[in-house]
């Protein structure tokens, strides 16, 4: 009798002690060493490294950021901005096509009017409303806007003297209040080579909007 | 004898277990249960689901404090946690080693066994269960879940060409959720040419944009404390670490926040690391592709009629199509993946699976079962010797 009591009281402090052995709490000090890890899937996206700090906890742009956003083509290269060119690029062997972005507040006096500056530029006739209707759309930063693409001799504004022998391409788009230009000119034959990253180019353009991020 | 028996109950061995077995400590401990229960499930409107479930039920005590009109008297209350081990003990004790065994008693000890494995599926399950969202859009693959819960920091290493290692590092929130302003505690590790200094940490925050430095400052950011909210899902964690070579010189401070949309980087020599402060994530042994979603509600009405996710699992190249529906589940190696909720957005219909592990999923059916099967024997048992002594009695009253 002694003896059975004896060993179910063993064992009832043994499950006593194992349980409270088991469920008892981590002691943590003001060093502690890490020792868990996971094996990383091949299905989570990799983190940007190197990213600021206002990037890391704002999606709005950085004070002094570019509100624009766009892929610059490969070959092409940047040139120096300015208030009516925002973006400006430079392309070929000596830099002798260029591509640039203007904005202007107003619209810059309407589509057919611009088209029609650009045509005169290149020494061709003006168009009409019917004419402007029948030009090509394209987008242009989310908008629908026309595109337009003339051959000719190019007079640039103050230029003494026309380039022979060169084409324009370009794309007139309203976003609001304001007129949006994209402008490609340079030699014909080289315009034509780079016609595929005029596309690039136009399709990056956007403006820099908060990402609306966050998990 | 009668002195050996009295020597036996004088053992202090002997007075634990027949407190342990006793049928007072069972009433004691449901009666507790019954109480505690009933407390953590009102609390849940104040503090919510978690907080009363780690208050109440995961606890080894409790105090709740009892309204008396103006008057507010803490009592102090073993927990759920420890209620339910002595219950668990008590039942060893009383009603497995010391209930008489045979034939007569067997229907009785299948019951109790089973409701302690109910008890040890509740331990198991406590120890042991993962639970969490796996969230995809239609096209989308992943295998990876994570927690509702528990946030990690996890760190990660890159070398000189931005080549990451195939394991992140973690310091799960236990080691640091305690670690209000004020308190710090370092973290090290052997694979680490640093050492990580943790403080500050909010349980829900806001990193705002706070121009000027100060010491909680941290390149115009910093961390604003904002109200818990009661379902934990909603708390966005945030903490401030001290980055410090092993030597001591310093490297970094930085915040770390739940809702950061990139991790923290820090160069040390040619190598990178990144920390980010994120919910606690399990990798399953298969891959799941959302192909499509669709959602059917009752006709007129937006009301939710059925949500079906038709997936793809993905076992080592191997496909096989697979739909998940309201209470039809995904089992698979130990992993149940239910259909949880859906949202629409930019990139279209996004499912919403929670994927469940755990050891003791189906301990609670089996033991359900048995412990209908055991009283079931139990009564029969009884029936048929009552209906034998009743059938015996009349041929004993005639045989004189």
């Amino acid at each position: 009798m002694n003896s059975i009591f004896f060993r179910h009281a063993t064992l009832t402090t043994a499950v006593v002690a194992a349980l409270l052995t088991t469920s008892s709490c981590k002691r943590l000090g003001e060093r502690v060493e890490i020792t868990e890890s996971r094996t990383l899937s091949e299905f989570e996206p990799t983190p940007k490294l190197g990213v600021s700090t206002h990037a890391r906890f704002s999606d709005e742009p950085e004070p002094g950021a570019d509100p624009l956003v766009w892929t610059l083509p490969d070959g092409w290269s940047e040139a120096e901005r300015s208030q009516m060119r925002p973006v400006n690029l430079r392309f070929g062997p000596n830099g002798e096509g260029e591509c640039y972005l203007s904005v202007l507040p107003g619209g810059g006096g309407g589509t057919l009017a611009n088209v029609n500056r650009w045509r005169k530029q290149m020494g061709q006739e003006e168009i009409e409303e019917e004419g402007l209707a029948n030009l090509p759309r394209r987008f242009l930063m989310g908008v629908e806007g026309v595109f337009v693409s003339v051959d000719g001799d190019y007079a640039n504004v103050g230029a003494a003297e026309s380039l022979p022998d060169y084409r324009m391409l370009g794309v007139i788009a309203t976003l609001g209040e304001a007129g949006l230009f994209v402008k490609m000119v340079g030699p014909k034959v080289l315009v034509e080579s780079e016609m595929a990253a005029f596309d690039q180019f136009v399709n990056s353009l956007a403006l820099r909007l908060p990402s609306g991020g966050g998990q | 004898m009668s002195t050996t028996r009295a020597k036996a109950s004088q053992n202090p061995l002997a007075i634990l277990f027949r407190f342990f077995s006793s049928f007072g400590l069972a009433v004691v401990v449901l009666s507790l249960l019954l109480i505690i229960t009933l407390l953590g499930t009102l609390s849940q409107t104040d503090i919510g689901l978690l907080d009363s479930q780690r208050k109440y039920f995961d606890s080894w005590s409790v105090v709740h404090d009892f309204h008396l009109g103006r008057a507010v008297i803490p009592i102090w209350m073993p927990g759920g946690m420890a209620l339910m081990v002595l219950l668990f003990i008590n039942m060893s004790c009383g009603a497995i080693i010391r209930m008489r065994k045979g034939w007569r008693t067997i229907g009785v000890l299948i019951s109790h066994l089973s409701i302690m494995l109910m008890l040890a599926a509740g331990f198991v399950s406590f120890l042991y269960k993962t639970e969490g969202a796996l969230p995809l859009f239609e096209g989308q693959t992943s295998d990876l879940y994570q927690s509702y819960h528990q946030r990690v920091i996890e760190i990660r290493r890159f070398d000189a060409q931005g080549q990451g290692e195939e394991t992140a590092l973690l310091i799960p929130m236990s080691d640091f959720m305690d670690l209000e302003p004020g308190k710090a505690r370092t973290f090290h590790s052997d694979k680490l040419p640093f050492e990580i200094q943790v403080t500050g940490y909010q349980r829900n925050a806001r990193v705002i944009s706070r121009p000027g430095q100060g010491a909680s400052t941290v390149d115009g950011f910093a961390v604003q404390p904002v109200t818990v909210e009661t379902v934990d899902e909603q708390n966005l964690s945030a903490l401030a670490v001290s980055i410090d070579k092993k030597d001591g010189t310093p490297v970094e401070r930085t915040l770390l926040w739940e809702a950061e949309l990139e991790p923290a980087t820090v160069k040390v020599g040619d190598e990178t690391f990144t920390l980010g402060l994120t919910r606690r994530k399990w990798k399953l042994p298969f891959a799941v592709r959302l192909e499509t979603f669709e959602r059917e509600t009752h006709p007129g009405t937006e009301k939710p009629k059925r949500y079906t996710s038709h997936v793809t699992k993905i076992v080592d190249g191997q496909e096989a199509p697979q739909v998940i529906t309201m209470n039809v589940p995904l089992r698979d190696q130990g992993f149940v993946l239910y259909q949880a909720s859906f949202s629409q957005g930019n990139r279209g219909n996004q499912s919403v699976f929670t994927v469940a592990s755990n050891p003791s999923d189906q301990w609670p059916l089996w033991s359900c079962i048995a412990v209908g099967f055991g009283l079931t024997l139990h009564f029969i048992i009884h029936l048929v010797r009552f209906l034998s002594r009743t059938l015996k009695k009349p041929a004993e009253v005639k045989k004189p």
